[in-house]
């Protein structure tokens, strides 16, 4: 025992080193990212390299971070908010600053807040997954998903960020009775729930299931990591939310105390080598006129994608979690 | 009735509760202040509390089976290597729950490395993982039970001509019984508090709901309503374990021998390393194979590991100054609870539960909600993250404290304090020496239960501090598998040093 309690003291010192503090007098540029490391620190590295400039990531879950934000106020160490959907970056719309026409006007209006106090950076398209093994017909509709012949083939992550926009995205589209009736019936259908996407592509991958509704990435990622040949991205190609397209976004704060590094940041995220960067790493779509979609996917403009104004999202996200639960999806 | 020596120690406890006392107060001005709301009906209020409490029950009884099982074999049979079994059986508890449900997932149903059979979701599969991987609560904190039993009243009961079985269930069992009970309660609101595990595996529970409230909901009072109710729940379980509790000094007047191990026949030999090579098999053998299968063919493709090593600095670093930490504080509520037992200690007994059986990711976003408010300086910092740790995992090594500490007399205080000894004199050379083997085993609990945190540290680590957990986590999530598996692997090969070097050198015989 007393050598184990100075040792560990020790180690205490060791580690406090490692915590990434930052130490300059005008301090470094902080970001709340809902986006994962994986996904995005080599950026980040970029631009510290680029711009000279110092950045201090809190990672996190987009709405987890939040709710942080939200929670934190005006006294929000944050600068900056770059998070993995339009729903968290809605919720905090208060909080933060309005963008120059400059950068809003970079991005289709489509995939920017309507009162330009965020800006999609790249897009996520919901997408139905199958096996290219399984004799299901491939829906033409997102309807089509809660046909008798899905029954117990579907995958589902109900609880995911993502399925909760999508349900947002419908209620918008088809008003409140119409999603409850969807999810009511996907309910009923025997969908096979999980936690997450990654899961379910794996699971179709290895023939447990026909399909499911994700996002179109996680196949890409998954083949990227030596499986994913069983499996097959579909967009629907009706126009409906099935193939809702939900960009990632970044927004500064009101209160930042760094406004030109800020900018700095969000004018970097797009400008053609971080929109490249997503097109070729992360596998979502550069929202940048000119560059590139990831291979594998058609392009954008190919995708019939609903028009859905995105900034009224966060507004039913409650409602959308609240339907899910009493349709017994959860 | 209160003698002035223990003066010190009361106030030593009421700090050490503060932090505990922080989460569930904090919940309870949230939902007070803000008006409580829930979004779930009625009907599924109930299959969540149905659901809960099976899930507590079947866990606790079969994880503390196992645990007195692997913590029989390891202190009592004469086997090879008796030492790194006592270690490997502890090592489970540091894996995450929601890697040993992936694991079992990945290695059943079609494509699995067992495919043979199907992926056991539901109940079933819950129970299984969560008695698997909790097993080590109850086997840390019956070493230092089974090792303090005075060898003369099981020689005795042979002398009289008792059998082995007999002697086990009628000497041994009963003067385990105190710590089968805290043990118990360990596991049984560990697994009230475990999203991992049934989020994956669906099984329905009241901490799934709860984390996808705070996950789909900008809106935070039906979670913490939620929190509320399964926090009663708790509550309830604390209650019936006091009606039933039997509280015994286990102390005798005489000195104690040391005892020596049992020499088991051939047969028996085999049947007690199977026993633990079966456990070990399941519970290790299953998760580093899949995460070897899943790193081979990453690395294959060309994908890369990331950075392990800079975050297993952190989560070793932060897991061993929160278990020290934690020591030193549960050391003065283990003090009052077993030598001053009466009103009093029954509330701090109770007060020290406050932030375990609550989800960790409410008692995060209540700890964050406090240090807005009351602690500015501390949010987001190493200190606060620590300070939570121990009140979350204070009880881990109170329970085994207490054990210890119980079975070791107050007289031999006294005469210390009667040779002349000061009480510092005293607590260092008598009472601490006395109470190792309990501290260490809980010790070792609170660091590995550290390890593998994941809601309460992603709220409150300061910014950029990455542990093993995170990593995981968030690797998973993403689809980095490769990264993933490196982390989780990583993570087993990390813990087992400290764990096995401790383990070795302060609980020897």
């Amino acid at each position: 025992m007393r050598r184990v309690v100075p040792g560990a003291l020790l180690l205490a010192a060791a580690f406090a080193a490692c915590g990434g503090e930052g130490g300059s007098d005008e301090g470094p540029l902080v970001v709340y990212s809902g986006r994962s490391e994986e996904l995005v620190a080599p950026l980040i590295e970029d631009f510290e390299s680029s711009s000279g400039a110092e950045v201090e990531v809190r990672y996190g879950d987009s709405g987890e971070l939040a709710a942080t934000l939200l929670a934190e106020g005006e006294e929000t160490e944050a600068d900056l908010f770059f998070a993995q959907d339009p729903a968290s970056l809605g919720a905090v719309t208060d909080l933060m600053a309005e963008l120059p026409e400059a950068t809003l006007g970079l991005v289709d209006a489509k995939y920017r807040d309507r009162g330009g106090r965020w800006v999609g950076t790249s897009g996520r398209v919901r997408v139905v997954v199958h096996n290219t093994g399984s004799d299901v017909p491939l829906p033409q509709t997102i309807d089509d998903t809660i046909l008798p012949e899905w029954a117990g083939q579907l995958g589902v992550a109900p609880t995911n960020g993502s399925f909760l926009a999508f349900v947002s995205a419908m209620i918008l589209e088809r008003g409140e009775d119409g999603a409850r009736e969807w999810l009511e019936a996907l309910a009923t259908n025997d969908p096979v729930e999980f936690d997450g996407n990654a899961p379910i592509v794996e699971a179709i991958d290895n023939g447990e299931l026909a399909g499911g509704l994700v996002n179109h990435y996680y196949l890409l990622r998954l083949r990227a990591e030596g499986a994913g040949q069983n499996a097959e991205n579909w967009f629907i190609p009706a126009g409906d939310v099935g193939s809702l397209v939900m960009p990632a976004g970044v927004a500064i704060t009101t209160d930042t105390a760094n406004p030109d590094g800020a900018q700095q940041f969000v004018d970097f995220l797009l400008a053609e080598e971080a929109q490249s960067f997503f097109g070729t790493e992360t596998f979502e779509y550069p929202l940048l006129e000119g560059v590139a979609a990831p291979e594998g996917v058609p392009a954008l403009s190919e995708i019939n994608s609903p028009d859905i104004d995105l900034s009224e999202l966060a507004g039913v996200l409650d409602l959308a979690t609240r339907l899910v639960a009493e349709a017994g999806l959860v | 009735m209160r003698r002035p020596g223990y003066r010190g120690w009361w106030a030593a406890a009421g700090v050490a509760l503060l932090p505990t006392v922080i989460p569930p107060v904090s919940l309870l001005f949230q939902v007070v202040g803000s008006g409580s709301a829930l979004v779930i009906p009625a009907g599924r209020l109930m299959a969540l509390l149905v659901n809960t409490t099976l899930l507590t029950i079947a866990v606790t009884i079969t994880s503390v089976a196992i645990g007195l099982g692997t913590a029989w074999i390891t202190t009592r049979v004469r086997l090879p290597l008796r030492r790194g079994w006592m270690t490997l059986a502890a090592l489970p508890l540091v894996v995450p729950s929601y890697v040993a449900a992936l694991t079992v997932i990945a290695a059943t149903g079609p494509g699995g490395l067992l495919p043979g059979i199907p992926t056991p979701y539901g109940f079933p599969g819950s129970w299984l993982v969560l008695s698997f991987f909790t097993a080590p609560l109850a086997h840390l904190s019956l070493i230092p039970a089974l090792r303090g039993i005075d060898p003369a009243t099981e020689e005795a009961a042979t002398g009289l001509g008792a059998g082995r079985w007999k002697v086990f269930g009628s000497v041994t069992l009963p003067q385990l019984r105190p710590t089968l009970v805290a043990s118990g309660l360990l596991v049984g609101l560990y697994t009230i508090s475990d999203f991992g595990a049934v989020s994956l595996l669906r099984y329905d529970t009241f901490t799934r709901a709860i984390y996808t409230l705070y996950r789909g909901q900008i809106d935070r009072r039906p979670s913490a309503t939620l929190s509320l109710i399964l926090m009663l729940l708790a509550v309830l379980i604390l209650l019936v374990e006091r009606r039933y509790r039997s509280r015994a000094a286990l102390h005798g007047r005489r000195p104690r021998r040391a005892r020596a191990l049992l020499r088991l026949t051939r047969p028996g030999r085999i049947a007690a390393v199977s026993t633990l090579g079966l456990y070990a098999l399941a519970s290790l053998g299953l998760p580093l194979m899949v995460m070897g299968v899943t790193l081979a063919r990453g690395l294959d493709a060309g994908q890369g590991i990331g950075s392990p090593g800079l975050e297993a600095a952190r989560s070793l670093g932060v897991a061993l100054v929160a278990s020290v930490v934690t020591v030193v504080l549960a050391f003065p509520v283990a003090m009052v609870i077993t030598r001053r037992p009466g009103r009093l200690s029954g509330w701090v007994e109770s007060a020290m539960w406050g932030a375990y059986s609550l989800p960790h990711i409410t008692v995060g976003v209540a700890a964050v909600g406090f240090a807005l408010a009351w602690a500015r300086p501390l949010y987001q910092t190493l200190v606060y993250l620590v300070i939570i740790y121990a009140a979350i995992f204070l009880p881990q090594v109170v329970g085994a404290a207490q054990d210890s500490l119980s079975r070791a007399s107050p007289d031999l205080e006294y005469a210390s304090r009667g040779l002349g000894r000061g009480a510092l004199a005293t607590l260092a050379r008598v009472t601490i020496p006395l109470a190792v083997p309990g501290i260490v085993a809980g010790g070792a609990l609170a660091f590995l239960s550290v390890m593998k945190e994941l809601p309460a540290t992603l709220l409150l680590r300061p910014n950029g501090f990455e542990t093993l957990a995170i990593r995981i986590w968030s690797s998973t999530a993403e689809g980095f598998l490769t990264r993933a598996s490196a982390a989780g692997l990583v993570l087993l090969a990390v813990s087992i040093v400290p764990l096995f070097l401790v383990m070795s050198r302060e609980l020897r015989d």
